[in-house]
């Protein structure tokens, strides 16, 4: 049931058979090949096989799956390195992760993230200000032990600032973030956020960098992500949604607030929040070429992601950057 | 300064200021000083007497500024130094002198550089900051050696000068004038009991007052007290407290340069040495520096000072080294740099702990360091390893951005929203006094992860007289309300509101300030999610803010206002 609602297999583990060294010579070929594209996109082994990412998590569920094997050998390559999944395993086996076409964010790496462009600019950015803060509780929750307790840098332009205003404390800590935890620097320049965030990647004292700029250039991107991959710091950039998308991002987002579900105990009130996540860019997917939007919502109680059940059993549409500004609702709308 | 360049011609000048009774001299040179002319002269009186008098009006604030710069120069000769009333300032060279030989030529050094700088400077030295005072001002001979008094023997030094040498008012020189008292000499053998006498019984300038004895009489104890007090600190019986211009650092490394430095890689260099020297130090007496101050003495005569912090205590040069480079890029050698100081401000104990730590990379040149900050080992960093890191990370965002632009959050007891966080930077003395992270209780409540800065008002369509916006318009955006959750109401905390006056915020501000908020969580048709607040009750108003007439007036007299304070997201 699982393997049918894969959206987009993007690896051995997904769309081909268990075991793809024994299944021929062809398998195998396209394997050493796949295997070469990673070497060279300096993609992890272990990130690129979502579901045994998951059997780490939640190992009773399959306990005799042959994937759960052939991955435990590249995870323990990548050894202590634990997969930055968005959600649990959820009841009906079918994961959030390989619902997006994604086996975890990979940690080395820059993740862009840029609010969608039609609706209010404040609400925008507020939406995806909130995801990139749970993409971080998600890091901190799967992270080994010794990462749990680290600090996270979290870098925005004082212009921001002004406009839309800065962490704030009580509304971290009910994110499931710990405030204290948190190294807030507010540069009065962008080049500042970025020499902030390339600083905060090269030291090996961090969680997770958090960084909010209007757009990135090639070289700087580049910078970062090299620094990321050098230390296995994640770094999140949340940018400007009209600015050019930065280079060297292993994966890039375009979330849009949707309307949330009625509250459980009140009909009236906002219930849990929810996102149109757009995987814009998944670097090593075919997400890349057509990008998939999926309905998200955040439980807090959780701290983990959940796929909104309609869009899961319709199976995700496939959109286009031209449907972006005339979806604003849409939850509602049924593919 | 003019008068400088003029005095190398020889030609009389003065320095002018507006008087009492018209313009009259402040400030003479030498050669107008032959001629007889004097500060307090009036203009016109000089002119008289000297028609090719060359003036100029004077400037205290400019002198004052530059006395400052020269004090700071200075610094080359004693860490510890400072203004001296208008046109002196003091330096204590307690173990300095052997690095120019010996005292004598020290003070040759300084008068010889003041000098090239086109100042005269007199220069004297001894014990006490009063007798040195003395010695600079009122020595009879100009040759060096007469302005030194040898330690412990003051007392003779002192006795021949004029006792106006003793930073006495001008009625208390008056006074001990009118009594034969000339010499300071005169003063040691008087009963200090006696003195107080005397000046009751002096001839007043005014002749017999009717204004009553009590009056003079305390006025002589008051003038006695102040002519012992003085002698007392000149001659080192009484202490005199010296408040530095900067503060002492300390631990010192210093070095001076035969020929002044120009090349960057000389500056980079010295730094090294200096770090090395200053780390040296503060191992021996197992401390680690906070705070650290490099300061660079140009041949100018001008001083350029960089200011490091660190937020751990820490002596390994090499992040040292690291945090200093950042800043030299903005530094300007000008014609050269004569001495470095790299001092530092403020120590702690460092434990033999945190050494090992530190030591691993104590002896690399920054490059070195750096590349081993970067090494790729993810897996094999210790916690202890890491908390370093992250030190050392403060620390470089600090120094570079500033300290107040790295911030951490800490809780604050309230329930007012925006004050239930405060923001300290990163740096300050309470994150380094508290280790525990702050707790934050997770609240029931719902709230936003971003604060506006201020809260900022809306129009709102809303039902009355409490329900929550059916519409609202923020930033010329209008949204419409599907969902909504509230109120959930904070009363203002009174012991602030009684303590602090309106008047001073605006008028927004003090209404939010004054009145009990109902704050509602609400998302409108697209999804965004915002968090807005009504202050004040419909149809209470009176009852709440009768004390506030104008205010209320202005804010229509029973509306209540609304603000968005954040957006959900």
């Amino acid at each position: 049931m699982a393997a049918a609602r894969v959206v987009m297999p993007l690896s051995p583990g997904c769309g081909v058979p268990a075991k793809p060294a024994a299944s021929g010579l062809t398998a195998s070929g396209l394997d050493v090949l796949r295997e070469q594209i990673r070497s060279i996109e300096r993609r992890p082994t272990l990130l690129a096989s979502g579901p045994g990412s998951q059997a780490r998590l939640d190992d009773a569920s399959s306990p005799g799956d042959d994937e759960t094997v052939s991955t435990k050998a590249a995870r323990s390559a990548v050894s202590g390195i634990g997969a930055w999944t968005l959600g649990d395993a959820s009841l009906d086996g079918a994961t959030l992760d390989r619902a997006i076409g994604l086996g975890g964010l990979e940690i080395g790496a820059v993740h862009e993230i840029k609010p969608v462009a039609s609706t209010g600019w404040a609400a925008g950015f507020a939406s995806a200000y909130h995801f990139a803060l749970a993409l971080a509780v998600r890091r901190l929750i799967v992270a080994p032990p010794a990462d749990r307790s680290a600090p996270i840098l979290v870098c925005f332009t004082t212009t921001q600032v002004a406009e839309m205003g800065s962490p704030y404390a009580p509304g971290l800590a009910a994110l499931g973030l710990p405030p204290g935890r948190l190294i807030l620097v507010e540069a009065a320049k962008q080049a500042d956020v970025l020499w902030a965030v390339e600083e905060g990647l090269k030291s090996e004292g961090l969680a997770l960098v958090l960084g909010q700029t209007d757009d990135v250039d090639l070289t700087p991107a580049r910078r970062l992500a090299l620094a990321a991959a050098r230390t296995s710091t994640p770094c999140l950039l949340l940018t400007h949604p009209r600015s050019a998308a930065a280079a060297a991002t292993a994966t890039r987002w375009r979330i849009a607030p949707a309307p949330s579900a009625p509250h459980p105990l009140d009909p009236e009130a906002p219930g849990e929040a929810r996102f149109l996540a757009g995987l814009e860019r998944c670097r090593g997917s075919p997400a890349a070429v057509h990008p998939v939007s999926h309905l998200l919502e955040w439980c807090n109680a959780a701290y983990r992601f959940r796929v909104v059940a309609g869009l899961v059993d319709g199976a995700s549409r496939t959109r286009t950057q031209e449907d972006w500004p005339a979806r604003a609702v849409g939850g509602r709308e049924r593919p | 300064m003019p008068w400088a360049e003029e005095s190398g011609r020889e030609k009389p000048f003065a320095l002018i200021e507006s008087g009492a009774h018209g313009l009259v001299l402040s400030a003479v040179n030498a050669p107008a000083w032959m001629e007889g002319l004097r500060p307090g002269l009036a203009l016109a009186d000089a002119r008289a007497a000297l028609p090719a008098l060359g003036t100029a009006p004077s400037e205290p604030e400019h002198d004052r500024t530059a006395l400052a710069a020269l004090t700071l120069w200075a610094g080359r000769y004693g860490p510890s130094r400072n203004i001296e009333g208008s046109d002196g300032l003091w330096i204590d060279t307690s173990g300095v002198a052997h690095l120019y030989g010996d005292e004598a030529q020290m003070l040759d050094d300084l008068v010889a550089r003041l000098a090239r700088a086109g100042l005269t400077a007199r220069a004297g030295l001894a014990d006490t900051t009063g007798a040195a005072f003395a010695l600079a001002r009122f020595a009879a001979r100009r040759s060096t050696p007469a302005r030194i008094a040898p330690p412990d023997a003051t007392r003779d030094a002192l006795a021949a000068l004029p006792v106006a040498a003793l930073r006495l008012p001008a009625e208390a020189i008056l006074l001990l004038q009118r009594l034969g008292l000339a010499r300071i000499g005169q003063l040691y053998g008087l009963p200090r009991e006696a003195l107080a006498q005397r000046f009751r019984s002096a001839p007043s300038r005014h002749g017999c007052t009717t204004s009553g004895s009590g009056k003079r009489e305390r006025q002589a104890t008051l003038i006695a007290g102040t002519v012992l007090a003085r002698l007392d600190q000149a001659l080192g019986i009484a202490p005199e407290p010296r408040t530095p211009m900067t503060e002492p650092p300390c631990h010192l490394a210093r070095l001076l340069f035969a020929e002044p430095l120009i090349s960057s890689a000389g500056v980079v260099a010295a730094v090294e040495a200096l770090a090395h020297d200053l780390a040296h130090r503060l191992e021996t007496r197992c401390e680690g520096g906070i705070r650290f101050s490099l300061d660079l003495y140009r041949a100018d005569g001008s001083v350029q000072q960089v200011r490091i912090g660190a937020s751990r205590p820490c002596r390994a040069p090499g992040h040292l080294i690291a945090l200093i480079s950042e800043k030299l890029d903005a530094l300007d050698a000008g014609f050269g740099i004569d001495a470095m100081t790299l001092s530092c401000l403020h120590a702690e104990p460092l434990d033999a702990r945190q050494i090992a730590l530190i030591s691993s990379n104590a002896n690399c040149d920054p490059g070195k360091v750096r590349a081993a900050r970067t090494r790729s080992a993810p897996n094999g960093v210790s916690v202890d390893d890491r908390g370093t890191e992250t030190a050392a990370l403060i620390d470089r965002l600090s120094n570079r951005l500033g300290a107040a632009r790295v911030l951490r959050l800490a809780r604050v007891d309230s329930h007012i929203p925006e004050r239930a966080q405060r923001r300290i930077p990163m740096l300050s003395a309470a994150e380094a006094s508290s280790t525990a992270p702050p707790q934050f209780h997770t609240p029931t409540p719902l709230r936003p992860a971003l604060l506006l800065p201020s809260p900022e008002p809306i129009t709102v369509l809303a039902e009355v007289p409490e329900g929550p916006p059916l519409r609202f318009s923020w930033r010329r955006l209008t949204h419409r309300i599907v969902r909504a959750q509230g109120p959930e109401r904070i009363e203002p905390e009174w012991w602030r509101a009684i303590g602090r006056p309106p008047q001073r915020s605006g008028k927004a501000q003090a209404i939010h300030l004054s009145r009990p908020r109902d704050y509602y969580a609400i998302e409108d048709d697209t999804g965004g999610r915002y968090w807005v607040f009504r202050a004040g009750l419909y149809g209470r108003d009176e009852d709440l803010d009768n004390a506030n007439e104008d205010e209320n007036e202005a804010a229509g007299p029973h509306n209540p206002v609304w603000f968005m304070h954040g957006v959900l997201g």
